[in-house]
C-alpha cells in the first residue's frame, strides 16, 4: 500500500509516476494504462487552515483537506478531478492555480444514466485519454487499456468476495473493512490481489453471524475510520459500507475478465464509461429511487436492523437528498442515524455517543 | 410597527395557495402594479412586471403547460415551445423582497433540509411544499451553474409526481465539443415540450429567437451607455432586474423593456443612478434580496456598481435557423460554468471595459459554486491590478445576515480605493 496520508509527497510508486484521484467516477484504468499509477488522496489530516483560506470553511471538508495536502507539498504532481460537484470542481481550480501541477485535468460526471449522459461520460473519458496521451508523449493502446482494466476487475473480483452476502455480516471488523478499500484505492491492483485474494478464498464463510446487530452505514467518506469501530464495540457488525471510499468503488465483477479480453479500444471505453456511470450510484446521481431500493433490498437481504447515514458537513448532493432518504427508510419501517461528520480526527466524542446510543436503540 | 408595514403585514397574512389561484387576486396585483409604475408602454420596469405579472399569473392559473426551470434554462426554449416558463430561483429573489420567505425558510428546515443549503432552494423547497408556488407540469435543471438546482429540482419532481427534465453541461471544459450534446438536449426537450401540447411550433420558436436578438440589441446598448461616466444606472437597482434578463428574453416585453431603458439612459432622463460616483465598482454575484441598508452606504461612500456578473447580455447574437446550437452557446456562455480561471479572465475583461475602480464578489453563505473560487478570482484580479473584496454574506436568510460587519468591510475597502 502507498501511504498517502500525511506523508511528503510521493510522486513514483516504483518505476511509475503516480497519478492522484479523488471521486470514485474517475476512471482510473484510463490513468493506468497512461503507464502511471492511480493513487486515491485521502488528505492531509488535522487542521486545514491554508486551504480554508482558499475555499473558504463552508465547503466539503474532504475536499479541504485534499488541498491542504496539495498546498503542503505532499501530493503528486500529476492529478486527475472528476467534476462530480461544486465542491470538487473548486478543488481542481485551486489545485490548479495554487498547487502548480504537473498536470491537472477535471473530466464531467453526468447525473444520468441515459444514453445522452453515457454519451458525455464517454465523451469525457476519451477526451481524458488524448490528454494524458499529450502530456506522457505516448499512446493509450487497446491493450495498455485491456491490461489496466483486467487487474482493476482481478482486485474488484477479490475485494468483492469480502462483501457480506447474508446477515452474518463482516468476516473481519469494520475499520479493517474500511481498510481493505483504502488499500485497494491506494495500492497497484496488482499487489492488492497478491495481498488479499488467498484471504478473500479463506474469508468466503462470512462473518459470525447470532446476536451481532448490523446496521448499514452509507454515506461517501469517513474518517476517522474509528467511529466503524464504535459500531462492533457496541456490540454490532457492518451489513455494508456504502461509501464512495468502500463499496461504491467495486466497478468490475469476475466476468469482466473473460469479456474485455480481445475488444477494441473503442469498445473498452464503451465499457468503462457504462460501468461508471452504471455504478451503485453517489447521491450526486438523479437516479434517486435505486438507491433508496437497493438500501431497502441490503437491508433486508443481509439482516441490518438499521441504516447510519453519514454525510460530510455541506455537501450539498447528499444534504438535499437526505430527507427522502430518511422518508424512504421510514416509511420502509427502518430505523435511522445520521452523523454529519467534518471529516477530522478530533471530533469523535459527540459522533460516538450518538452511535452508542442508536445501536442500543435497534 | 408603522400603519404602512401593519397593512403590508395584514395584506401578506391574507395570501393563501387558494388565493394565488383566483382571477381577481392577479387583477388586483396588476391593478397596483399599473397604479405604481405606469403604462407599460412608457415604463421599461411597468413592462417588465406585467410581463412577469402576466406569467405568474398563467401559470398558477393553468393557462398552458408549466414549466419550472433553473437559471440557465434558455428562456427561448420556454416561450418558443409555448409552455408557461416559471423560474423556481427568480421566484425565491421575489418572495423575500416581498418578506414572504421566512416560513418558507422554516418549512424547509423542519422537512429537514440543512440551513448549509443554499437559501434560494430552501425557499423554493419550502415555498413549494407549502403551495405557495405554481404547480409544474414538466422540471427542467441544468447542470450548471450550481449543484442545487438539479438536486432540489429532483425533490421537487418527486413530490409534485411531475417528469425532471435535467440538462447535462459539459462544466468542465465549456470549449470543447460538449456544446453540440447540449445542444441535442435542447432540442429533445423541444419536442417534449412541444408534446405537452402548449403553444408553440418551430416557426414560433424562430420568432422569439429573432425577438430575443433584438431585445439584445438594446441591452448591449444599455450596457454600453453603462461603461460611460457617470454611470446612468445603478446596479443595486439593476440586480433587481435580474428577473428580465433570465426569464424575459424572446418576448416583446424584454424588447420593450431594453429598448424604454436605453431610450431613457441615452436622453439622460433617468433617475437611475447617485449623482457622486467616486468609485466605479463591478459587483460579483448577487446581493442580499431583503431589505437592507447596502445601497444607501454605497451611495453616501460615493460608490456606484456599474457592471454586474449576473445582468448583463452574457451571450452572442443567436442563429435563429440554428436555435439549438445558439441556446446551447448561450448557456455555455455564462461566466459561471466552466472553470474559476474562465470566470476570473470574463471579470477582468469587464473590469477593464468598464474602467471599474474595485470589484466586490459577494459570497452568498450556501453557494460552493461561486463562494469557493472567490479567493482565486480576487487573486486573478489583484495579478491584473483590480482590487477586489470578497464580501461574506447571505442572499435571502436575513437572520443569517449581519448588517453591522457587512457596512465595516464595505467601507474599510472603499477608503482603501481612495489610496
Amino acid at each position: 500500500m502507498i501511504a498517502v496520508e500525511g506523508t511528503s509527497a510521493q510522486t513514483t510508486a516504483g518505476s511509475k509516476p503516480i497519478a492522484a484521484w479523488f471521486c470514485a467516477y474517475t476512471p482510473i484504468e484510463v490513468l493506468a494504462a497512461a503507464g502511471l499509477e492511480p493513487v486515491r488522496l485521502f488528505g492531509k489530516p488535522g487542521n486545514s487552515e491554508s486551504a480554508d483560506s482558499i475555499l473558504g470553511t463552508n465547503i466539503c471538508p474532504y475536499v479541504r483537506a485534499c488541498l491542504e495536502q496539495g498546498l503542503a507539498g505532499e501530493a503528486p504532481g500529476v492529478v486527475v478531478f472528476a467534476g462530480c460537484c461544486d465542491s470538487m470542481r473548486r478543488l481542481y481550480d485551486a489545485w490548479s492555480f495554487y498547487c502548480h501541477p504537473e498536470f491537472a485535468y477535471a473530466m464531467d460526471v453526468p447525473r444520468s444514466t441515459s444514453d445522452t449522459s453515457l454519451q458525455l461520460y464517454r465523451a469525457a473519458i476519451a477526451d481524458l485519454v488524448l490528454s494524458l496521451e499529450r502530456f506522457t508523449g505516448t499512446e493509450i493502446g487497446s491493450d495498455a487499456l485491456a491490461s489496466a482494466i483486467f487487474h482493476r476487475s482481478s482486485a474488484d473480483a477479490t475485494l468483492a468476495r469480502f462483501l457480506p452476502t447474508d446477515d452474518r455480516g463482516l468476516s473481519m471488523g469494520s475499520e479493517e473493512y474500511l481498510g481493505l478499500f483504502t488499500d485497494a484505492q491506494t495500492a497497484p491492483p496488482e499487489d492488492f490481489t497478491r495481498r488479499w485474494d488467498v484471504r478473500s478464498r479463506e474469508d468466503q464463510a462470512g462473518g459470525p453471524g447470532g446476536s451481532r446487530k448490523a446496521v448499514i452505514v452509507t454515506g461517501n467518506l469517513i474518517r476517522p475510520g474509528k467511529l466503524l469501530g464504535v459500531i462492533d464495540e457496541c456490540g454490532g457488525t457492518v451489513a455494508s459500507l456504502d461509501l464512495c471510499s468502500a463499496e461504491r468503488f467495486l466497478t468490475w465483477d469476475e466476468a469482466a475478465l473473460e469479456r474485455i479480453r480481445d475488444m477494441s479500444r473503442d469498445s473498452l471505453l464503451d465499457e468503462l464509461s457504462r460501468r461508471y456511470l452504471m455504478r451503485t450510484p453517489c447521491p450526486r446521481m438523479l437516479n434517486r429511487a435505486e438507491r433508496y431500493d437497493r438500501l431497502t433490498a441490503d437491508a433486508a437481504r443481509l439482516g441490518a436492523r438499521g441504516v447510519v447515514i453519514v454525510p460530510l458537513m455541506f455537501c450539498d448532493p447528499f444534504l438535499y437528498d437526505l430527507p427522502s432518504l430518511e422518508n424512504h427508510l421510514d416509511a420502509a419501517g427502518i430505523p435511522s442515524l445520521v452523523l454529519q461528520s467534518d471529516y477530522q480526527d478530533e471530533n469523535v466524542g459527540q459522533l460516538t455517543t450518538r452511535i452508542e446510543a442508536f445501536m442500543e436503540m435497534i | 410597527m408603522g400603519t404602512v408595514e401593519m397593512l403590508a403585514e395584514r395584506f401578506r397574512s391574507t395570501i393563501s395557495p387558494e388565493l394565488l389561484q383566483t382571477r381577481r387576486f392577479w387583477a388586483a396585483i396588476s391593478a397596483l402594479t399599473r397604479a405604481q409604475f405606469g403604462p407599460a408602454r412608457r415604463n421599461p420596469d411597468a413592462a417588465a412586471m406585467q410581463q412577469a405579472i402576466d406569467s405568474t399569473r398563467d401559470a398558477f392559473l393553468g393557462h398552458g403547460p408549466v414549466a419550472w426551470a433553473s437559471l440557465l434554462i434558455p428562456t427561448e426554449l420556454l416561450h418558443g415551445a409555448g409552455v408557461v416558463g416559471f423560474y423556481p430561483e427568480i421566484a425565491a429573489a421575489v418572495l423575500t423582497t416581498g418578506r414572504f420567505s421566512e416560513r418558507f425558510l422554516q418549512r424547509a428546515s423542519a422537512d429537514g433540509f440543512s440551513s448549509d443549503l443554499c437559501s434560494f432552494h430552501r425557499v423554493v423547497l419550502g415555498a413549494s411544499v407549502e403551495g405557495f408556488l405554481p404547480r409544474p407540469d414538466v422540471i427542467l435543471s441544468a447542470s450548471s451553474p450550481c449543484d442545487s438546482a438539479p438536486m432540489s429540482f429532483a425533490h421537487l419532481a418527486d413530490f409534485h409526481g411531475v417528469e425532471h427534465i435535467a440538462l447535462e453541461f459539459p462544466a468542465c471544459e465549456p470549449t470543447g465539443g460538449g456544446t453540440r450534446v447540449l445542444a441535442r438536449q435542447i432540442a429533445d426537450t423541444f419536442e417534449r415540450l412541444l408534446a405537452m401540447e402548449g403553444t408553440g411550433s418551430e416557426a414560433k420558436l424562430r420568432s422569439v429567437v429573432e425577438m430575443s436578438n433584438e431585445a439584445g440589441v438594446y441591452a448591449r446598448e444599455v450596457e454600453e451607455l453603462r461603461r460611460q461616466s457617470p454611470c446612468p444606472l445603478d446596479g443595486w437597482d439593476a440586480l433587481g432586474q435580474l428577473a428580465v434578463i433570465h426569464t424575459l428574453p424572446g418576448t416583446r416585453e424584454c424588447v420593450e423593456f431594453y429598448r424604454l431603458l436605453a431610450d431613457e439612459l441615452r436622453r439622460g432622463k433617468a433617475n437611475r443612478a447617485p449623482e457622486r460616483q467616486d468609485h466605479r465598482l463591478l459587483w460579483m454575484h448577487l446581493k442580499p434580496y431583503f431589505a437592507t441598508s447596502m445601497p444607501q452606504f454605497l451611495e453616501e461612500k460615493g460608490a456606484v456598481i456599474v457592471c454586474e456578473e449576473y445582468n448583463r447580455w452574457f451571450w452572442p447574437e443567436m442563429d435563429p435557423g440554428h436555435p439549438f446550437d445558439s441556446m446551447a452557446v448561450k448557456m455555455m456562455s455564462h461566466p459561471a460554468v466552466g472553470p474559476a480561471s474562465r470566470r476570473a479572465e470574463i471579470m477582468i475583461r469587464l473590469a477593464r471595459e468598464y474602467r471599474v475602480d474595485g470589484a466586490v464578489h459577494f459570497s452568498h453563505r450556501g453557494c460552493r459554486q461561486s463562494s469557493g473560487c472567490a479567493r482565486q478570482v480576487r487573486d486573478e484580479l489583484a495579478a491584473a491590478g483590480i482590487r477586489t473584496l470578497v464580501l461574506d454574506g447571505e442572499c435571502l436568510d436575513e437572520r443569517e445576515h449581519n448588517e453591522g460587519q457587512v457596512r465595516t468591510r464595505l467601507e474599510a475597502f472603499l477608503e482603501s480605493l481612495d489610496g
